[in-house]
Parts: C-alpha cells; sequence; structure tokens
C-alpha cells in the first residue's frame, strides 16, 4: 500500500441521515449529519440506549439498508447498497441472526467468506484453503476445522462467524453486538480477539455493545449514539472526564432510572480512575 | 461433508435410474414378454405391435416422467432453500393453481358457450388445454414477479403465492359449481395427472424448457448455499439475494407452469424429493443435494408410473395419487431412518 493510499480513512462518512422510509415520501430519520471517520487498525465501540439506532447505523454503513440521505465511503469507495458484491469486498460483517443449517462444517462456513471472490461456479482464483486455515488459526479455532457448526457452543460460534469475516480479507469488519449472549470469559475472550487481530492485521473493527466496560477497555474510539440522533466520538478516556456517558445513556429514561444510572457511572468511573 | 455418502450415493441412485428406466418401458397395460423387450431394444424384433408400443407410448412416457419428476424435484429444492421452509413446495407460489384456473376456465367456458369466443380461439383438446394451463400459469408467474421486486421479505412473497393459489382454487371451485358433472369429470381428470397424454411433439417443447430450467439450478449452488445461513448473511458476503430471488421464481414458475400443464397438476414430488435426497446424503450442501433430488425425482416418478400400470394390468391408476400414496410412506421411513431428531432444513 503506498503512503498516498494509507492516508484515506478505512471509512468515512458525509452528511449522512440514516432512518427508514417510508411509503408517500414520508420518513423516521434517526440521526442526520453524521461526519464520520475510521482509521487503519482502530477498533470503535459503538454504545447507546436500545432504539437510539445502533443498528441501523451499522446496517447503513454496511450498505445493508440505504442512507436517508449522504454517502459512506470505504477505502475512498462509495458504498452503495445495491452493489452488494463490490460492498463485500470492501467490507465485512459479523450478524447475530442465527444459522441454523444441519451438516455445515466451520471449514465449510467460514469458506464461504471467500464468496465475493469466486466465479460462477464457486472456484475461486487464490488459495483458499491456506486463507481459511490461517483465519481459523487467528480464532484459535484450527482443530475445529471438521466439526459441526451448529454442535458448537455460543462463542465457538462467534469465533467461526469472525473467522468468516477474516477470509472475506476487507480493510474494516462491522460487528452487531458480537458479544451478545455470551458468558464473561467468551465475552472477554472476544473482545480480546478484535484487539489483537485490529493490532496484528491492521484491520478496522467497528462493533456496537451493550457492554461498556468491554468496549472502554478494548477500543481506541468510542461512539457514544444517543436517542434523538446525538453522536459522540472520542477516546474512552476523553468521554469519561466529561458526562457524556450519563448524557447519552439518561435521555429518554424516566426519574427513578436516571438516579441510578448516574451512580452506576460515578461508580464506573471511580474504578477506571483507580485502575 | 456428505462428500464420503456421495460416492456411494450417486452410483446407486445411477443403477436405480437406470433400471426404473427399462422398467417403465417393460411393464405397462399390455403384457410384453422379457423375450420380446429384449429383442426390440436390440432391434432385432419383427414384432410391429412391441415396437409401437415401446417406442411410440412407453419411451416418451418414460421420458416425460424423467422430465416431470426431476423438475418438480428441482422446483421444490429451490423453494424450500429460497423460503427457508421445509414445507414449500412448487406449488407455493400458486402457480399450479394458475395452470388450473386456465384449464378451468377453457373447459367449462367450452362447455358453456359451445362454439363461442374462447373456443373458436383456442383448439379444445390437449394442445387446447396445454396452452391454456400455460397462460394461466404465466398470470400468477407475472403477478408474483411483479410482488416480488415490491416486497422486501421472502416471507411475504410465500404467504401472498398462497393467498393467490387458495383464491384461484375458489375461482375453480366455483366454475365447478355451476358446471355440469361431465364438464366437471373432464376438468377432474386433468387434475389427476396423466404423463401418458404427452408424446413426440409435445416432448420437443417441454424438452428443452425443462433442461434450461435445470441447467440455471445446477449453476446456482454457490448462491444457494449461501442462502442457507439466511437472506442478511447471504448479503453480506455478497450475493444479491433480490436478484437471485427473482431468478429463482423465475425458474421455478416456468418449470412447474410448463410440467403442470402438459401432464397436470402432480403432488407430492416437489415437496417430498428434496427430503429424500438429504437424508440420502446427510448434507444440504446443493453441489451434492441438487444432482440428487433430480435423480430421485426422475426415479420416485418412474417407479410411480411403473405402480400405476400394474394393479388391474388393463387399468391405469391416476399418477397423482399414486406418487402420495406409494411415494408418502417411503420418504417418512426414509427420513425417520436417516435423522436423529432435526431435518436438514429447519426453519
Amino acid at each position: 500500500m503506498s503512503i498516498a493510499e494509507s492516508n484515506i480513512p478505512v471509512l468515512e462518512s458525509h452528511q449522512l441521515a440514516i432512518g427508514y422510509r417510508y411509503p408517500q415520501n414520508q420518513s423516521l430519520v434517526l440521526a442526520r449529519d453524521l461526519h464520520l471517520t475510521i482509521d487503519r487498525g482502530q477498533v470503535i465501540g459503538l454504545l447507546g440506549p436500545n432504539g437510539s439506532g445502533k443498528s441501523t447505523l451499522l446496517r447503513t454503513l454496511a450498505g445493508l439498508q440505504p442512507a436517508i440521505s449522504g454517502s459512506v465511503s470505504v477505502m475512498g469507495q462509495i458504498i452503495r447498497s445495491n452493489q452488494v458484491r463490490q460492498t463485500a469486498r470492501m467490507l465485512s460483517v459479523v450478524l447475530t441472526d442465527r444459522i441454523d443449517v444441519n451438516n455445515l462444517s466451520v471449514f465449510q462456513l467460514v469458506a464461504m467468506g471467500r464468496y465475493p471472490y469466486s466465479d460462477w461456479l464457486g472456484r475461486s482464483v487464490c488459495d483458499d484453503n491456506n486463507l481459511i486455515y490461517t483465519a481459523l488459526e487467528q480464532v484459535r479455532l484450527r482443530n475445529y476445522a471438521s466439526r459441526n457448526f451448529n454442535e458448537l457452543s455460543d462463542g465457538e460460534q462467534q469465533r467461526t462467524l469472525i473467522a468468516k469475516a477474516l477470509v472475506q480479507d476487507t480493510p474494516l469488519i462491522i460487528m452487531d453486538e458480537p458479544t451478545a449472549h455470551l458468558d464473561l470469559p467468551n465475552r472477554i475472550s472476544i473482545m480480546k480477539l478484535l484487539r489483537t487481530l485490529a493490532d496484528d492485521t491492521g484491520k478496522s473493527i467497528l462493533f456496537s455493545t451493550h457492554d461498556l466496560d468491554m468496549a472502554i477497555n478494548n477500543s481506541d474510539q468510542l461512539w457514544l449514539l444517543k436517542k434523538g440522533g446525538v453522536l459522540m466520538t472520542g477516546s474512552p478516556s476523553e468521554l469519561m472526564t466529561g458526562d457524556a456517558f450519563e448524557d447519552t445513556f439518561i435521555s429518554g429514561t424516566d426519574i427513578a432510572d436516571q438516579k441510578n444510572v448516574s451512580d452506576y457511572f460515578l461508580g464506573l468511573k471511580k474504578r477506571k480512575s483507580g485502575d | 461433508m456428505g462428500t464420503k455418502r456421495a460416492a456411494w450415493v450417486f452410483p446407486v441412485l445411477t443403477g436405480i435410474l437406470i433400471l426404473a428406466f427399462f422398467g417403465d418401458l417393460l411393464f405397462g397395460s399390455v403384457r410384453l414378454s422379457f423375450q420380446d423387450f429384449s429383442d426390440v431394444m436390440f432391434g432385432r424384433s419383427d414384432n410391429q405391435n412391441a415396437g409401437y408400443i415401446i417406442w411410440s407410448l412407453r419411451f416418451p412416457k418414460a421420458i416425460t416422467a424423467i422430465l416431470a419428476g426431476s423438475g418438480l424435484a428441482l422446483c421444490g429444492l429451490l423453494m424450500q432453500t429460497l423460503f427457508r421452509n421445509p414445507l414449500a413446495g412448487p406449488f407455493v407460489l400458486g402457480v399450479s393453481s394458475g395452470a388450473s384456473l386456465g384449464v378451468a376456465l377453457l373447459v367449462m367456458a367450452s362447455s358453456w358457450f359451445g362454439g363461442s369466443a374462447l373456443v373458436s380461439v383456442l383448439p379444445y383438446g390437449h394442445w387446447g388445454m396445454i396452452i391454456a394451463a400455460m397462460a394461466g400459469a404465466l398470470a400468477v408467474m407475472l403477478f408474483v414477479m411483479l410482488v416480488s421486486s415490491r416486497v422486501a421479505d421472502s416471507v411475504s412473497i410465500l404467504i401472498i403465492g398462497m393467498m393467490f393459489g387458495s383464491a384461484t382454487g375458489a375461482i375453480v371451485s366455483l366454475l365447478q359449481y355451476f358446471s355440469d358433472p361431465d364438464t366437471v369429470k373432464s376438468f377432474l381428470v386433468w387434475t389427476f395427472g396423466d404423463i401418458s397424454a404427452v408424446t413426440g411433439p409435445h416432448l420437443k417443447l417441454l424438452t428443452p424448457l425443462v433442461l434450461a430450467g435445470i441447467f440455471f439450478g445446477l449453476i446456482l449452488q454457490k448462491p444457494l448455499n449461501a442462502l442457507l445461513l439466511g437472506e442478511n448473511h447471504a448479503r453480506v458476503i455478497g450475493v444479491n439475494v433480490k436478484r437471485l430471488r427473482i431468478i429463482l421464481i423465475l425458474i421455478t414458475s416456468l418449470l412447474t407452469g410448463a410440467i403442470t400443464a402438459f401432464t397436470g397438476p402432480i403432488g407430492f414430488i416437489g415437496i417430498a424429493v428434496p427430503h429424500l435426497a438429504r437424508a440420502l446424503l446427510r448434507s444440504s450442501d446443493h453441489r451434492w443435494v441438487t444432482p440428487a433430488s433430480l435423480m430421485c425425482g426422475a426415479i420416485v416418478m418412474l417407479i410411480c408410473d411403473i405402480i400405476a400400470q400394474l394393479p388391474a394390468y388393463n387399468q391405469v391408476l391416476p399418477i397423482n395419487t399414486v406418487t402420495a400414496l406409494f411415494g408418502a410412506p417411503i420418504v417418512i421411513w426414509v427420513i425417520l431412518r436417516n435423522r436423529r431428531g432435526r431435518t436438514p432444513i429447519e426453519s
């Protein structure tokens, strides 16, 4: 990669408005005027209360749903929601939708990540097996290649899907709540894995989560999305010094909860400053 | 997965297919001795009748059985994958109901206004039925295509297709209610399915249609496999789900419409055979399941045709009753035997 290219942000959004369009020219806008940037090798955690539009934002950035207005580009190329194949070569997405296919091996599932590079017969132009085994190595599932995907634990399934995103060989990986439904050891291990992958491979990772603690510890940047569409960005330590977290999570809750939430953040900040 | 089993499943299926094909030529309402049969096969017979029966009657019928069986099985497989629903089949889109409506309109309208507009345009008889069925199937197909280009999710298409099938079925019932018994009977006979009515000239049209459908079904293995993961998972690895959905609906409607037009609606094969193929291979991988479904469909159809001819030796059972009556228990047995609790595809 030349120096000029490496200065291009991995992801850039310009005047982006996200939301849903309805018939008769009506639309629900969840957030507007978003100018977001992700640099190479960055791990970015997207936090916000339920219903603030985290998933919508991720889906829009990934080209899975059209933006209300504005544009998203990855490595300088604009993402269009109708150019699925080109998009799949620029960014990979790890979804939470359950996969329910019998008799599908871990290897076969990871191999699906090579889909955007294969011709119409499913043949690929480069040495896929090597890539697949390297990816399985990176998520520490090398010995699981021939296991049935449905028989894996939730944590192992999540790793398999991450390996699938790795073989897709994109500069950016987007994950919608990668640690949802996982127990504590698995949550820690997935977050460490994301950190290691970003550091080792230079890939950028954008993930949404409700796990504040893990996000603060493992992200280079946090995006806080508040109900009503205000998005604050900054490094975890910057955001911890102000009232950004309280502001993001308290709006829209009732009085009783507001007290509890602000107490929680007080405790969290105390613990972090004691580190 | 399934690769190890494929190593014996495909040779066995090929063997059974060849046996069933020759079995279908050998057995029929006219009893042929094995001697006569082999003489005709090796071209050293001077028995004109045996030659006529085999080459002009049974050969086109066996070819039709193969085309219809494999075509319907393929449609069932495509629809089960598209809708991720093990109960989907070639008829879920209402295409065969459209074909039924076309035939019902032709048969019954011509009895009401004998010699009037519709009948003067369409030749009444086998070609007339085929044209009417194709027109009906095509109308439904265009409707489904129109809907699927506007509706975002496959489940809505499934529901709309089934609703349309029900509505069309109701119109056909109404037509029957207001028609005289003879007319109703000639329509009912069509709904029993009949592969022996398909002769040489019909095959010249049916064969390329079915082969084209099978060709496209075979080259779509890779996106179909991706679709098994779910529409969203397929999209993020670069499958154009919307376009794939339209292609699948197009192939299925064309195949189902064409086959139904020529043979009448043949039930059961489309839903059951893909399950049979998956159970045999213990795999959902379309690289194996698609060819296995094609072969199983052809085999089941040939065997059903043999059974339909056997019982009285001069009476032929309607093929539609045989496919369900004899096929269903076999498939239930295979699936129960091969499975530990779960279907290969579960919604």
